[in-house]
């Protein structure tokens, strides 16, 4: 059913390559002047996500639409991309890119491009390949910037900048939600993602695992952590509680990741008469790294020799 | 608009027009040191030269052939996330190598013209059988070659410098091929496969004087319409091919 409220909906968007499910069964819808953050490990399927949505690459199922529109080229007078890795051409410098993009864009503004380079102090006059890999992702971000875009789409947008200007971006993606245009980007970086966001999305193997109002993940998201004398018990019932996201046991300490009722939980573990026992607010990270399993956990343990 | 396939061909271009005059400068020097001006009177048609000068075109068509293969290479991101559709990209970028095409064919013809001018005074121009027919046919010749080359070329992802670097001596063992004493079998392979080579359709002889590529039992006006249709399928063949590939 077409969203008119949203600014970017995707439905049931499907990308198999051969036997790899890229992109499976993926939904979401962006409000209008949101700052969407798209979280996932790598290969999580972001990027492909992306690529599907602005027919760079051809989905096997789904719907996607912008402004309850399906996706036609005029639409990108209004929707901005930047890959995550560089598609700007070596042999070209800093200036003929923007002017490429004058060239290609009605709504281009000469002056706040001008203004973006200023704010990251690269030198137009080199070509491509004389920069940095940051001032590349500065030149795209120009770009992408400069055109006053309605919808922009940032796959890593702070990839190989410096923190200054990592803040820099994330400045003007909030600037540009606060003027009614609507972000979605992907990060690596959690805290990135939680200063700028106002929604987050949890990729994992090709699906969302989660996704929500960050403020209010945050405020439904707990972890009870025990630490025993001895290593940590299996707890029956724990695992299969519908409240509990996911249980984490590594060596003396079992971390049950629990959404709502962090209570009963807490009791539920307190039999088994951990040394100690605390239930604490979870961060982004903690609700991320709770989300996509535990492989992460089992492959660092593995790592450290804990078997 | 497509001002990134405007620089493109421009640098081609401007490659093409350094090397021609490097060329030319070249050949008056070696003149002027091996013993002068060839001040012999004698006749030269007109048609010949610019035989010669779509050769030298045909090169740079083979450079510019990888356009649509080089947005593969990494910068579809940038290329399909503009305001135009794939169709009128692939349209305008090929139209823009074209005119480049055409635009090196003049130069090199003129730099010959200089030539002659200049290191052969005595030498007069004709125009040669059937000039306006043969004329465009030679002016058809480097494009029908860039549109074989942008159509096998659009799909691939890195390949691009195969086909570029492939499709020379092939085309000319196939033109080769074509005439050697095989079975009729396979006679009729090479000229099946011959159908698509754009030297076939090329060929200019003077009387035995000047022979550019070996000669075509094919009409001259044949020829034309062949090269015609060939620009126009493989201008297709890339489009086609190119809205189909995945960044």
């Amino acid at each position: 059913m077409m969203d008119t409220n949203a600014a970017i909906s995707v439905n049931n968007l499907k990308k198999y390559y051969g036997a790899t499910r890229a992109v499976d069964d993926v939904s979401f819808r962006i409000g209008k002047g949101s700052i969407f953050g798209l979280l996932g490990t790598n290969g999580a399927g972001k990027t492909t996500t992306f690529k599907c949505m602005l027919g760079l690459a051809f989905p096997q199922a789904g719907e996607v639409r912008f402004d309850g529109e399906l996706l036609r080229p005029e639409l990108f007078e209004r929707i901005s991309y930047v890959p995550e890795r560089s598609a700007l051409y070596e042999w070209m410098t800093g200036r003929d890119h923007l002017e490429l993009t004058r060239r290609s864009f009605r709504r281009y503004d000469a002056v706040r491009a001008q203004a973006l380079v200023d704010l990251f102090a690269f030198d137009v006059r080199k070509k491509v390949k004389q920069l940095s890999k940051g001032q590349q992702s500065a030149l795209a971000l120009t770009m992408a910037f400069a055109i006053r875009p309605d919808i922009l789409v940032l796959d890593e947008p702070s990839s190989g900048l410096d923190p200054v200007h990592q803040r820099h971006v994330l400045d003007l993606m909030i600037d540009a939600a606060a003027r009614g245009a609507t972000v979605l980007f992907s990060s690596h970086q959690i805290g990135q993602v939680e200063r700028a966001a106002d929604h987050v999305a949890i990729m994992h193997k090709g699906k969302i695992v989660l996704a929500g109002d960050v403020e209010e993940l945050r405020a439904g998201e707990k972890v009870v952590e025990a630490t025993f004398d001895r290593d940590a018990p299996e707890i029956s019932g724990l695992a299969g509680d519908p409240h509990v996201r996911h249980v984490m046991r590594q060596g003396r300490i079992l971390r049950a990741y629990i959404r709502n009722g962090g209570d009963g939980i807490a009791n539920l573990i307190g039999s088994a008469k951990p040394a100690s026992l605390r239930v604490l607010n979870q961060n982004l990270e903690d609700i991320f790294l709770a989300a996509v399993g535990d492989e992460s956990g089992a492959a660092l343990g593995a790592a450290r020799g804990e078997g | 608009m497509y001002y990134k396939e405007y620089l493109r061909a421009r640098r081609a271009f401007v490659v093409f027009i350094i090397v021609a005059a490097v060329l030319l400068v070249i050949s008056l020097v070696g003149m002027a040191l091996g013993g002068g001006v060839d001040r012999k009177p004698d006749l030269v048609q007109w048609l010949a030269l610019l035989g010669a000068a779509a050769l030298a075109a045909s090169i740079m068509a083979t450079v510019l052939g990888s356009a649509l293969a080089q947005e593969n290479d990494g910068h579809l991101e940038l290329a399909w996330t503009k305001p135009y559709s794939r169709t009128r990209y692939a349209a305008t970028a090929i139209a823009i190598d074209m005119a480049a095409i055409v635009l090196a064919l003049l130069v090199g013809f003129a730099f010959i013209l200089i030539h002659i001018v200049i290191g052969h005074p005595n030498e007069h121009l004709v125009a040669g059988p059937d000039a306006a027919i043969n004329a465009l046919r030679f002016a058809l010749f480097p494009l029908a070659w860039y549109a074989l080359i942008v159509g096998l070329s659009a799909g691939t992802r890195g390949r691009a410098g195969v086909v570029q670097g492939l499709i020379w001596p092939i085309a000319l063992v196939l033109v080769v091929l074509r005439d050697a004493p095989l079975s009729a079998m396979w006679h009729g392979v090479f000229v099946a496969l011959n159908a698509i080579n754009p030297l076939i359709y090329a060929s200019y002889q003077d009387h035995g004087d000047v022979a550019i590529v070996g000669a075509s039992p094919l009409h001259v006006v044949t020829s034309t319409v062949v090269l015609a249709a060939l620009v126009i399928a493989g201008w297709a063949a890339a489009t086609i091919q190119w809205r189909r590939v995945e960044a």
